[in-house]
């Protein structure tokens, strides 16, 4: 699988204190790639060392299979980013807002509206930007980052501030971009968000990754040894997989009705704290 | 290193838009030309006290336009956050800086035109005036340029342009004392008014005309120096 960007021991200090520590971790092409972690866990500063808005102390950075810091700089003309630090013109609509960008990037106006749309923003495109509440501001910045169908889409917690129906919108958006070649890499702490876009994620703490895996790896490699039945008369009882508990289970199986068998899997978010709390 | 044209283009639009909508600076667009007005039709002034005023509100201009407005515009920029986005979008610094520029020079030349007709100065002598005036305000716009990069937002252009406009209009105060006009005549717009003035070619060759064009050249250079080196040092978050 090609590597669409590579971060390889990288490390970055803010007033003497480490941010990221030998930070590891690759995005093959055209996956979508989750970058979970806590609030001050690295996950901006390391979306601002792989668009180079930051410059890291040591470690190598590949982006496009080029070391970042020979990248040209038509190589963001195939790159889209959403940030806690994207802007927009506040003083104009909506409307030439997005159509600003799409004249520096050279979208067809069309492309416009149907985003807008999709986003239920249409009909709001002649309000002034400082009109729109934050929800609407963060679909309009999402938008301006997809306008260009980039090959590589930085997201840093795109869906903040957004209601369910219209982060499902979004996420709907996403897994559509992406069946059309974008590779995307988020970063998100909404660890259910993760589970349900993400192809692989990594779980970030204290400056480095401390697990990877698809969110399937990762929920069988930490599921625990047990399954749970649920009975119409003696309600949810848990057993181990051993054959003693499977001969229990077939005795109780005879007075009273089975309604739901299953293994007991953790969520992103059980793995993610059992992770953290095993590293403290 | 590439600079697409449409890129500038939409930019420049961008901005003069941006910009026109803002009461601040359509304001102070408008103060060189009332005070022109003022000065002209409704202040009883001699007939030849028209090139005066003209340097006078020339002065107020590049005071104006240059240094205060293209500073705000690219603190503004920085402030909302839309100069970081327009970086990650593929825009150019040059591309960017080239826009901000240009809107300065239009603007500006824009004003002092008017304010050239207003003050009935004598038409023959445009092309030369205005290509003086031009010249010397390159100076005046870089400097506006760094301003905007070093102020984190725009309220902060006012404390930095403040004393750099005092000193582009320290001319003025140069007109009535003599002893003043020995320290303004390194100041390029105390040689843009003497070169204004001059009746013949031959007297860019003497030794006043080489002076004055030598100040302008210089702070041009010092100009570009300065920004160069402000640029590099801000161009990162780290």
């Amino acid at each position: 699988m090609k590597n669409e960007l590579i971060m390889k021991d990288v490390s970055i200090s803010f007033d003497g204190k480490k941010a990221l520590d030998q930070l590891s971790f690759e995005v093959y092409e055209n996956e979508i790639f989750g970058f979970l972690g806590p609030s001050g866990a690295g996950k901006t500063t390391t979306i601002k060392l792989l668009t180079k808005q930051l410059k890291a102390e040591s470690g190598m950075i590949e982006l496009f299979g080029e070391d970042i810091d020979h990248v040209s700089q038509d190589t963001f003309e195939k790159i889209g980013i959403l940030s806690d630090n994207s802007g927009a013109y506040e003083r104009f609509s909506l409307y030439d807002n997005i159509k600003f960008f799409a004249d520096i990037r050279r979208v067809n106006h069309a492309r416009i509206d149907e985003l807008l749309k999709r986003v239920g923003l249409y009909e709001d495109r002649n309000k002034k930007m400082k009109s729109l509440s934050r929800g609407m501001t963060q679909r309009a910045l999402i938008v301006q980052a997809v306008l260009h169908k980039p090959k590589l889409l930085f997201l840093d917690e795109p869906t903040a501030a957004l209601d369910p129906s219209t982060t499902k919108e979004i996420h709907q958006m996403l897994l559509e971009l992406n069946r059309e070649g974008t590779t995307i890499f988020l970063t998100t702490h909404r660890m259910e968000e993760a589970d349900q876009l993400c192809d692989r994620i990594a779980f970030l703490n204290k400056g480095h990754v401390i697990e990877s895996g698809s969110p399937e790896e990762l929920k069988v490699k930490y599921a625990k040894d047990k399954m749970v039945a649920v009975f119409k008369e003696n309600g949810k009882i848990e057993f181990d997989k051993s054959s003693e508990a499977l001969l229990q289970l077939a005795e109780l199986s005879k007075n009273d009705e089975l309604i739901t068998l299953h293994s007991i899997e953790p969520t992103i978010e059980d793995i993610f704290l059992e992770l953290t709390k095993e590293a403290a | 290193m590439k600079i697409a044209g449409y890129k500038i283009k939409a930019l420049f639009i961008k901005d003069i838009k941006n910009l026109f909508r803002s009461p601040n600076v359509a304001f102070m667009l408008l103060l060189p030309i009332g005070f022109a007005f003022l000065y002209t039709h409704i202040m009883e002034m001699p007939d030849e006290a028209g090139m005066y005023v003209f340097n006078l509100c020339t002065i107020l201009n590049i005071g104006v336009v240059p240094i205060s407005i293209v500073a705000m515009s690219i603190a503004e920029e920085k402030e909302k956050n839309t100069l970081r986005t327009l970086m990650l979008s593929n825009v150019s610094a040059v591309e960017f800086m080239t826009a901000k520029l240009v809107l300065g020079i239009v603007m500006f030349l824009g004003v002092n035109v008017l304010v050239y007709f207003i003050c009935g100065v004598d038409i023959a002598s445009f092309p030369w005036i205005m290509l003086v005036i031009f010249i010397t305000s390159l100076s005046a716009l870089m400097f506006g340029a760094v301003i905007g990069l070093i102020s984190k937002d725009q309220m902060a252009t006012g404390y930095y342009s403040t004393p750099v406009m005092l000193l582009f209009m320290a001319p003025i105060f140069g007109m009535m004392s003599e002893s003043i006009s020995k320290i303004t005549q390194f100041i390029p717009t105390q040689s843009m008014m003497w070169l204004q003035g001059i009746e013949s070619a031959s007297d860019l060759l003497t030794g006043k005309g080489l002076f004055s064009i030598a100040v302008i050249a210089a702070w041009m250079i010092i100009s570009l120096i300065v920004f160069k080196f402000v640029y590099k040092k801000n161009s990162l978050d780290n």
